[in-house]
């Protein structure tokens, strides 16, 4: 039986909701809207926020039947013994993929600010390594450190904004709808958007987070809060991004977020460069996304063979470790992460509709099962 | 008056029964057997005395005790004295056995605490604590008193933990003081002190003070059960059982509070806390403890909330500090030169310029230096350290700029990093951090702010994982908790803080009923 103590609080499951999904990846998000759709990539990226919305719901619908359930034993009860440990470890493999591909993100933005000339190899061994050793913790420590992150992810990025803001010009962020572009084509870059591996990584922790939090009723309000969170700080920083720089000048730039890091400048003498120190948050950023990621794929696995995430931290990392250095530059590495995304997309819509049919149908059963 | 029964060790039992012979465990009628018998377990010990007397000048008797651990005065006036009276008109032949037990327990010794035995064993024990036997020939039984006395240092300044306003008493080394000190100041009838025996040899008395009407009883429970699990031969201070019933032993980072003052002791026991005392040692262990509980000190609640919750924070930076303050200046000047403003960057680079070693190398060299010259000044006598300090000053300071030794800059950041490890209240958690600069310098030595990042969240991750007796280290930061949260980075005004802490899981959460 778990103790009150041992159990996620409403607050925690938002931090580990905001803090897994907003990650290394928004430096660029600007980019793939501003490349696809022009000035509509605002656009677009709330509609891929939207999306996102509606598939958290789907996940909330799926554990509210049995929240007392893990993954491997939702999919277990819908798709029977020998299927569900297919695919949780199928999931476990996928999530080794889409987690490496951010690891590697991360280190190619280090590359190019902290160590130019470091061997890429060394950060990305020095990174899996910290994220394994985090591994080792309980999830209500995982629960703990979400909440202690919150702070240091929340407001760097909030005062990014507010100091950015000022240089925005209205006219870059116009036309909404942009220019001589489709409905399908910003529909299209929306869904560019939400394969972005950091989404699908936020949306698979509450599998992890629900069988664990204390009070499964509030989780839907803590989902809706969590998005809410998540849209403000990503539609805030896109939209501003989009102001400073105008959509030609996006292109232009791997990372634009940080590019306007760079941009703000404030009249303190140790304080002029300011993005130094914004970088040192987006490590913060970025550890709390691939901790998530590497505790999905740890976790998922544990829990086709019935033990405790805490006893293979190790395992996986050879192959993080691997997959993230398979890489020659961020160029193929974001061609790479699109691809991968797409298909990491459909499988995982595929299972999720799957399982909101299977679950719909159990609950039309179970209430007409009940007597009136 | 009060009987005692003290529980012997078995181990020792062991020792002596088979020391002694079989049938002869317990006291025998004749005097002179019994005498013997002590005799020869004590060996003739310096301290080991016998005094035969005539028990109302009449029978023989005699008492045995150890006289470096006794009250001497107290055995001639409330023992001898009256045992020896031939004033009085007893006569034990008309008595029974019990009777004359009766009498010279209840009519003729003047002693608050005594006991009978029969009992080698226990016998022996009891002369071990300081008590004085009284042996009547014909009695199958021995009587012992508490005459225990040894010379205690009067009670002083704690030298550890001094306050500019704050009550002047400490903890000293015996523990029937510092229960009295307690007990001074919490005059409740809910105070609970249970009293255990710790280490195989030393069977050192350990007192555990709680509020029974307030703390938690599963806190309680698990902090008796550590202390019922601790296997040693000896415990000397409560530093040995501080080691033993923490939840990371591996952890650098304290999760028990040590302290010399009653009024922290007082304070956290209202709070909900349990407190270990260990007889023989100044310092009383509060568990559990959370991080921010090493940043406070007594003063806090005495002075204005406004410059105690100032002071707090303070001592927060200063702490923090002392651990990055080397690895960022490491970064900077290394890694991140652009980092540094044009103006700055002139003075640093001119500070430098003729300093043979690369950054990490005098960093490493000033911190070693500085760690020696902190631990010679501990352990000198006060008046050698100050020439100390001011060959420290001299030599490491200026002459070794001077010398183009070091840069200047660096002995500043240097010199910030130890002042602000001495700024924490707490000695433990000030020198955790010292010892984690290390690590933290060496991996931004190698990968700049990118390792100083890493090492920072690998420290934050373990504090966050690591628990005091359940409570999680980092409350009420994280978890987050409102209510106690009014008392830990800041102190909020007295009449705020209604409840007790909520990571303490107390019977009455409100102060006030």
């Amino acid at each position: 039986m778990k103790t009150k103590v041992d159990q996620l609080t409403m607050l925690q499951y938002i931090c580990i909701l905001v803090n897994s999904t907003i990650g290394i990846s928004v430096l660029s998000l600007p980019r793939w809207g501003a490349t696809n759709a022009g000035t509509a990539g605002i656009l677009a990226t709330f509609i891929g926020l939207v999306l996102f919305f509606i598939f958290l719901m789907a996940i909330l619908l799926i554990t509210s039947a049995y929240p007392q359930h893990n993954f491997f034993e939702i999919i277990c009860l819908h798709l029977g013994k020998t299927l569900g440990r297919i695919v949780t470890i199928g999931f476990s493999i996928q999530y080794v993929i889409l987690t490496s591909v951010i690891i590697r993100e991360f280190t190619e933005v280090m590359a190019t600010t902290l160590l130019r000339e470091t061997p890429v190899e060394i950060t990305i061994f020095v990174l899996v390594l910290t994220v394994a050793l985090s591994t080792q913790k309980s999830l209500i420590d995982y629960g703990y450190i979400n909440y202690f992150y919150f702070p240091f992810i929340i407001i760097p990025g909030l005062l990014l904004i507010s100091l950015a803001f000022p240089s925005g010009q209205y006219s870059n962020i116009l036309p909404v709808l942009g220019n001589g572009i489709t409905l399908s084509k910003i529909f299209i870059t929306s869904i560019d958007i939400v394969i972005l591996p950091f989404f699908q990584i936020g949306l698979f922790t509450l599998f992890l987070v629900i069988p664990n939090i204390k009070r499964p009723k509030k989780a839907l309000k803590g989902g809706v809060i969590g998005w809410l969170i998540i849209t403000m700080m990503i539609m805030l920083m896109t939209t501003v991004t989009y102001a400073v720089f105008g959509v030609e000048q996006i292109k232009d730039e791997v990372w634009p977020v940080l590019a306007l890091t760079r941009t703000i400048r404030l009249a303190i003498p140790p304080l002029q460069r300011l993005d130094v120190f914004f970088i040192l948050f987006w490590v913060i950023t970025g550890f709390t996304t691939i901790f998530s990621g590497y505790l999905i794929a740890t976790s998922f696995f544990a829990q086709s063979c019935r033990m405790s995430h805490t006893k293979l931290p190790y395992l996986f990392s050879p192959a993080f470790f691997l997959i993230a250095r398979t890489f020659d530059n961020h160029v193929q590495l974001y061609e790479f992460m699109q691809q991968i995304g797409h298909i990491t997309f459909a499988i995982t819509t595929s299972l999720l509709m799957i399982l909101v049919i299977i679950t719909l149908f159990k609950k039309r059963r179970t209430a007409n099962e009940t007597p009136q | 008056m009060a009987r005692k029964k003290t529980r012997s060790n078995p181990k020792q039992t062991d020792a002596l029964n088979t020391m002694l012979k079989q049938g002869e465990r317990e006291v025998d009628p004749n005097l002179s057997t019994n005498i013997d018998k002590l005799e020869g377990f004590f060996d003739r010990d310096s301290d080991f005395t016998v005094r035969p007397f005539k028990l109302i000048g009449k029978y023989p008797a005699a008492i045995i005790y150890l006289d470096s651990i006794v009250d001497k005065k107290g055995i001639n006036q409330d023992i001898l004295k009256p045992l020896m009276n031939q004033q009085s008109n007893y006569s034990f032949e008309a008595l029974t056995f019990e009777q004359i037990k009766t009498v010279i327990y209840e009519e003729l010794i003047y002693q608050t605490r005594g006991s009978e035995e029969t009992k080698w064993t226990s016998i022996i024990e009891h002369i071990l604590r300081g008590y004085t036997i009284v042996l009547v020939d014909q009695i199958k039984l021995a009587f012992a008193f508490d005459t225990f006395d040894v010379a205690e240092r009067s009670i002083s300044q704690p030298e550890a933990e001094q306050v500019i306003r704050g009550p002047r008493d400490g903890f000293i080394e015996s523990l029937s003081t510092n229960i009295s000190l307690i007990r001074f100041r919490l005059p409740v009838p809910s105070l609970r002190i249970k009293s255990l025996k710790i280490g195989q040899l030393t069977q050192s008395k350990v007192a555990v003070f709680y509020l029974d009407s307030i703390v938690n009883p599963s806190l309680l429970e698990s902090v008796i059960d550590r202390l019922n699990q601790i296997k040693t031969d000896r415990v000397l201070d409560a530093g040995y059982i501080e080691e033993q019933i923490r939840d990371a032993p591996k952890s650098p980072f304290p999760q028990i509070q040590y302290t010399e003052r009653p009024d922290v002791v007082v304070g956290n026991l209202l709070e909900g806390r349990v407190t270990i005392i260990v007889d023989g040692s100044p310092f009383g262990l509060i568990a559990p403890a959370t991080i921010t509980q090493f940043l406070h000190t007594p003063e806090d609640y005495n002075e204005h909330f406004l410059i105690s919750s100032a002071t707090r924070m303070i001592r927060l930076i200063a702490l923090v500090l002392s651990l990055i303050m080397p690895s960022l200046y490491l970064a900077a000047i290394s890694f991140h030169p652009e980092l540094i403003p044009t103006r700055f960057a002139i003075a640093i680079t001119s500070g430098r310029t003729g300093v043979p070693f690369p950054l990490f190398l005098e960093i490493f060299i000033m911190e070693i230096a500085m760690e020696i010259l902190r631990e010679a000044t501990i352990r000198m006598p006060k008046q050698i350290g100050a020439a100390l300090s001011i060959v420290g000053v001299l030599v490491v300071g200026q002459a070794a700029v001077e010398a183009g030794f070091v840069s200047p800059l660096t002995v500043v950041i240097i010199a910030l990093t130890t002042i602000g490890s001495f700024a924490t209240p707490s000695y433990n958690i000030a020198i955790a951090l010292r010892l984690l600069r290390f690590p933290m310098l060496l991996m931004t030595t190698l990968l700049g702010l990118y390792g100083f990042m890493i090492s920072w969240i690998i420290i934050s991750n373990h504090l966050l994982s690591l628990r005091s007796f359940g409570v999680p280290y980092l409350q009420p930061l994280s978890p987050g908790n409102w209510n106690d949260l009014k008392d830990a980075i800041i102190r909020t005004p007295l009449r705020w803080l209604k409840y007790r802490p909520d990571a303490l899981n107390t019977k009455h959460k409100q102060r006030l009923k």
